[in-house]
């Protein structure tokens, strides 16, 4: 490598290295001969590594530009004089207590800005002088116990004991953060910021260690500097929060906490914080030239300058949610069926992204080395969601939990454990950030459909073998349980998938119709699905209760008791597990009521508007080197490979279109009936979200028909449906003022010229449903709407 | 003199060039590019800033900034043993 080779050669030059590069080595001057050669280059020319991509050029630092070389950073005198061994403040009037609270509250800050406003560890925690010091101390000589670290020197209690064991409760946390990082589940960069500057964060001490430290520290304040109430309360915050690393499952394994205390302690500390009017940053002053940009002069860097973040005074506001999120996500343990697990997740971070750290644990604390929360292998979890979905009461599970049918029982666990990767591939998709939760549906949709069609035919193989369930209502077509559950598996991230490209607003208004249309034909897919495997449970249900009135007509004997031994097993454990399964079906009968609902409410808009030539379902932008096809086929390029079901080509989207809209002659007077259709399919969504709220509110009666397996998410589904509820109202009310806007020019039939359309979210409304609202030509508001 | 007759530009793609800024700055980095100013691209690059010493990763270094550029004598004896030797096997 030319930079350990060089890092000695550098230390060991002189200044005017005229001949030696410091190792023995000759150098030569060849900057004439340089000049000539390039000089000799067209001007277009770059002569380069085979191997390099200009592109990466572009991250390179340009050294003697002040934007962009940190050795151009220019310190001032405190920041250039500032001596870590130096009890700054004076001792008499109570200032070094002053200075060393400030210097403690600036870090606590420096960790949320960090961690929850996403910015860098050298603008923040880094910058702070102490930090650097002690860490490049401990980098220079990284020793396995805090005992053996040089600390600070100052002869100050305060600083040595106090402030130093602060910066090393800092650390070890920025250590922590950086392991969670590294276990997977968050990204650097687009999550995180992790740059440590190449400091060793000290990598030999154990947590424990630095708790003690601390906590001698606060006996200290507390024994000595009884004034100190509120770096006390900082302390003790800290300690509470390098608990944290106890609920990482890669960090401690066997003995991952379950117990929430310690951070229902750290919440009311963050309380008294919050509450004891310390949001104002300006209330301590810190030693001149403590918190200094000199950190990216100096270290290792690879980065532009940057200035230092300040902390705006919210930060103890944000750290209660950092906890209340972290919290909510390690709450996932009360969960005990694979239904409220999958809901949890789905729900945890739906309507607002959870905080980094939350995101994390949650992954962690759930997915664990060969179990799902240390409760249930992988193939058990897996099983469970078949179960709890369309498996119970069916042959194939008969002879799945059989164990005496060893071949077929064998061969047919086996298949079914392919199953297990497919499904924990979808649970570590589900916490990542919004951009990489709906770039995962891409690998997601291409393993799940290949899955299907291996599951339709294992499946089809074992009905040959007489493992079979049929649906007699339904023409005695084969229920096949375990393809149904993955259908519906697949139905739904791909309605997940199109919707949650509004909320990344990644589709123009022109591209609406076909996103909507195409996310209401796989409601209809799903929904029949749904029917098929409703229609089983219900026959299923109706079986068992009949089954008593065949036991009565049996005679006496070993055969009557092994049928009353039977119908027990069904009453008792088959029965209710199928009620429960049918209110499972009921729930997402209605998720398919409201998407096709509000889906069709949209197009019923945007057919509106193209009947006015105001929008169409293809871009304007198509040239003579693209087509309106190859565009519509790009955007649907995800689903290409799909199989079933079969994705509209781009010409069946655009006949449908035309078969919505409204026409001459008379074309204001069947806005009404448009709109009629429209408010039928919104009140029908409204129906549906009311029923579900009241469930989620209710708390789950059990004479409730639906089942949503929130219980343990409520607040984030009851948030998530109500933004649904209040798009019903907004589509609802859209439609008026499109109807007004429409009418103000009865003459004319042709509105392109006097209208642009934009999609706008709705506030309190779901980012799935973003209104079709009309602008004045030429007017567009210049700022996008952020999502609610 | 040393003679760099032999030394061409793609002979330094991958090498060390030691590059003095000023007086105190001085850098060491892989050549990954040059264009025809003389402006280089250097990878893995170590500072050397008053004594100081750290590592910056990819830098770009304009010529106009450059007070010298030099390459190990190694190098350019290794380079003419190679053409030369790559020449004597065509005549």
């Amino acid at each position: 490598m030319v930079v350990e080779k060089s890092i000695g050669e550098l230390a060991n030059l002189t200044l005017d290295h005229q001949v030696d590069s410091g190792n023995g080595e000759q150098l030569v001057d060849i900057t004439e001969h340089l000049r000539r050669l390039t000089a000799a280059l067209k001007p277009e020319t770059v002569v380069k590594e085979a191997t390099f991509n200009l592109f990466e050029g572009t991250y390179a630092l340009e050294v003697c530009n002040v934007k962009l070389d940190t050795s151009l950073i220019e310190l001032n005198a405190d920041e250039l004089d500032f001596d870590c061994n130096f009890p700054y403040g004076d001792p008499t009037t109570g200032q070094r207590l002053e200075y060393v609270t400030a210097v403690c509250d600036r870090l606590c800050r420096s960790l949320m800005n960090w961690l929850h406003d996403y910015q860098t560890l050298p603008t923040t925690v880094l910058s702070c002088r102490y930090v650097e010091y002690l860490m490049e101390l401990y980098t220079a000589n990284p020793v396995s116990s805090l005992q053996l670290c040089q600390g600070l020197f100052t002869h100050d209690p305060l600083y040595d004991r106090v402030l130093g064991n602060f910066v090393i409760g800092v650390c070890s946390f920025i250590k922590f953060t950086s392991k969670v990082l590294k276990d997977g589940g968050v990204y650097e960069e687009e999550d995180l910021n992790c740059n440590v500057m190449n400091l060793d964060m000290l990598s030999g001490v154990s947590t424990e260690e630095v708790i003690d430290a601390l906590r001698s520290s606060l006996r200290l304040l507390i024994e000595s500097y009884p004034e100190s109430q509120h770096l006390q309360r900082l302390t003790d915050l800290l300690i509470h929060m390098l608990h944290l690393p106890k609920y990482h499952y890669p960090s401690c394994q066997d003995t991952v906490l379950s117990d929430l205390t310690p951070l229902y302690e750290t919440l009311d500390i963050v309380e008294s914080l919050v509450e004891n009017g310390k949001g104002n940053t300006a209330q301590y002053s810190y030693p001149p030239g403590c918190f200094s940009k000199g950190i990216q002069k100096r270290r290792d860097n690879n980065f532009p300058p940057k200035d230092i973040y300040e902390p705006k005074g919210d930060e103890y506001t944000s750290l209660d949610e950092f906890m209340k999120d972290i919290i909510a996500a390690l709450s996932v343990k009360e969960c005990n069926t694979a239904f409220e697990i999958r809901q949890f997740v789905w729900f945890f971070n739906r309507l607002r992204q959870r905080t980094v750290m939350a995101r994390a644990l949650l992954q962690s604390y759930l997915i664990r080395e060969d179990s799902i929360l240390g409760k249930f292998s992988f193939d058990a979890f897996k099983n469970m969601h078949l179960y709890e979905f369309s498996l119970a009461g069916t042959t194939l599970y008969d002879v799945i939990s059989n164990k005496d049918q060893t071949k077929s029982h064998e061969s047919i666990a086996e298949a079914l454990n392919e199953l297990s990767y497919c499904l924990l591939r979808w649970y570590q998709n589900m916490p990542q950030n919004a951009c990489r939760h709906r770039q995962g549906f891409n690998r997601l949709l291409l393993d799940w459909d290949s899955v299907q069609a291996q599951f339709e035919q294992y499946e089809s193989h074992w009905q040959s073998m007489g493992i079979e369930d049929r649906i007699t209502n339904m023409g005695d077509i084969p229920l096949m349980p375990v393809s149904t559950w993955i259908y519906t598996t697949k139905l739904l991230m791909m309605i997940e998938f199109s919707l949650e490209g509004f909320h990344l607003e990644v589709y123009k208004p022109w591209e609406s119709f076909t996103q909507y249309w195409f996310c209401y034909y796989l409601s209809s897919h799903l929904e029949s699905n749904l029917k098929r495997l409703h229609e089983f449970l219900m026959q299923k249900m109706s079986y068992i209760s009949n089954y008593n009135k065949k036991i009565k007509k049996l005679k006496a004997g070993e055969k009557k008791e092994k049928a009353k031994s039977h119908y027990k097993h069904l009453t008792d454990v088959v029965l209710p597990q199928l009620k429960i399964n049918e209110k499972t079906v009921n729930y997402y009968f209605m998720m398919c009521t409201i998407v096709k609902s509000l889906s069709l409410a949209q197009v019923f808009q945007f057919a509106l508007l193209k009947s006015f030539n105001i929008i169409d379902a293809r871009t304007s932008a198509s040239t003579r080197f693209s087509s309106d096809k190859f565009i519509h086929d790009l955007r649907f390029k995800t689903f290409s490979s799909i199989g079933i079901p079969e994705v509209p080509t781009f010409e069946q989207f655009q006949k449908s279109l035309k078969d919505f809209l409204i026409e001459s002659p008379s074309i204001h007077s069947k806005i009404p009936k448009l709109l009629s259709f429209m408010n039928t399919e919104l009140e029908n969504a409204k129906i549906a979200l009311n029923s579900v709220i009241k469930t989620i509110e209710t708390g789950e009666a059990g004479d409730s028909p639906v089942a949503t397996g929130t219980k343990h998410v409520r607040e984030s589904a009851l948030l998530w449906f109500k933004s649904m509820l209040n798009s019903a109202v907004a589509l609802s009310v859209n439609g008026s003022v499109l109807k007004t806007k429409l009418s103000e020019n009865l003459k004319l039939h042709d509105l392109h010229d006097v209208y642009d359309v934009e999609l706008k979210f709705t506030p309190n409304g779901s980012y799935y449903f973003p209104l079709l609202t009309l602008l004045p030509k030429h007017r567009k508001s210049s700022s996008q709407h952020a999502p609610p | 003199m040393t003679d760099l007759s032999a030394v061409k530009l793609h002979d330094l793609l991958g090498e060390a060039l030691y590059i003095d800024l000023n007086e105190k700055r001085s850098l060491v980095g892989k050549l990954i590019a040059i264009d025809c100013k003389a402006n280089v691209l250097l990878d893995e690059v170590v500072e050397s800033n008053d004594g100081h010493v750290r590592k910056m990763g990819l830098v770009s270094v304009p010529f106009v900034a450059v007070r010298s550029v030099k390459i190990s004598n190694d190098l350019i004896n290794h380079t003419k043993l190679m053409k030369f030797n790559i020449s004597s096997q065509y005549v």
